[in-house]
């Protein structure tokens, strides 16, 4: 027997000593195509960009509303007291506006393209709105009954 | 493999035997039920990929034949979910016996080791390293292979051998015992005794 040789323990030990080389998970999870779990770094990555594109969508949204409402301003026209207001305008000639009369009350109208000169315009106005208090008294024209007032 | 089990107590710990088994079976149910391949693999990753590659790895002592074997050992396995019969063995056990059977074949396929015959060369001094002591286990019963890599080599307590192989630990002790006096053998150390 040679004492020079190693107990089998401590081959054990050596083998067990032995580390399993970096690299392998990450191949064979690419190998199965499995994605990784996210991370708290990168969940946190992606609620922050998830938040970055709230914000430019929310910057882009608004730009574009202005630009929208500085054309339909453009096109706005007075008619005794109401406002008219281009909304669409077809390729056939037919234009859409929106009404808005005086009182509130708003309608869409359309007006087809003009047939031998002559426009024809039929606008079935809204139901009238609730009435709004006298601006001399400022009281409320269906008013709501009090009990304690009536008592008195 | 075992026979169901009677829960009893289990003295080491808080828990119960029938807890464990409830635990191993709603595992197993898990697996089954994964409602793709994808995400029956993608379970078996999560839960057994460190276990599997040290297992593989421990045997091998090769990162690119742990590789080839572990990524078998799941595919094979994910396959084989629909198939799958609650037998009270863990599904840890059941994939440690599948990376053995993947590692015979890719072993075989490879033929790039013969080492028994090497190491049985009587004119030859065999060299006693981690390397001789991979190959003469690789000579060995598989269950031995088993219960040597999990116990000696990853340091795994023997009742939890035990439970992972679907063995009595009495059984395991003794493979152990049989494998080390083999290694002995095959290694030329101290105490040499003849193989089993």
């Amino acid at each position: 027997m040679n004492d020079q040789r190693p107990r089998l323990e401590s081959l054990f030990a050596a083998a067990r000593e032995q580390r399993v080389p970096a690299g392998i998970e990450q191949r064979l999870r690419e190998r199965l195509a499995l994605r990784a779990p996210r991370t708290r770094a990168s969940r946190r990555r992606l609620v922050l960009a998830a938040a970055a594109l709230v914000v430019l969508g929310g910057l882009v949204g608004a730009a574009v509303a202005r630009w929208w409402r500085v054309e339909i301003d453009t096109r706005e026209q007075r008619i005794e007291g109401g406002t008219l207001r281009e909304l669409r305008r077809g390729r056939d000639g037919a234009t859409q506006y929106e009404l808005e009369l005086p009182d509130g009350r708003r309608v869409t109208v359309e007006v087809p393209a003009p047939s031998n000169g002559e426009r024809r315009i039929e606008v079935e106005l809204p139901d009238s709105p609730p009435p709004r208090p006298d601006p001399a008294t400022n009281q409320d024209p269906n008013p709501v009954p009090n009990p304690e007032e009536e008592r008195r | 493999m075992p026979s169901h089990q009677e829960s009893r107590p289990n003295e080491e710990g808080g828990s119960t035997r029938g807890d464990r088994r409830e635990t191993e079976l709603r595992e197993w149910l898990a697996f089954r039920g994964a409602t793709s391949e994808r995400d029956a693999l993608s379970q078996l990753f999560e839960d057994h990929r460190t276990a599997l590659i040290t297992f593989v790895f421990r045997r091998t002592g090769d990162a690119a034949l742990t590789e080839d074997v572990v990524a078998e050992t799941f595919l094979a396995a994910a396959r084989a979910r629909a198939n799958l019969e609650w037998r009270g063995v863990p599904l840890r056990g059941w994939l440690l016996r599948i990376a053995t059977n993947e590692l015979r074949a890719q072993q075989r396929s490879r033929r790039d080791g013969e080492p028994l015959d090497e190491l049985a060369a009587p004119d030859r001094e065999p060299e006693v390293d981690v390397e001789a002591l991979r190959r003469a286990l690789a000579t060995l019963p598989e269950e031995w292979q088993e219960a040597v890599t999990l116990h000696h080599l990853d340091a795994t307590p023997v009742h939890e051998v035990a439970r992972l192989l679907g063995a009595p630990e009495g059984t395991i002790k003794s493979w152990l015992s049989r494998a080390r006096a083999a290694l002995r053998g095959r290694l030329q150390l101290d105490g040499e005794e003849p193989m089993p």
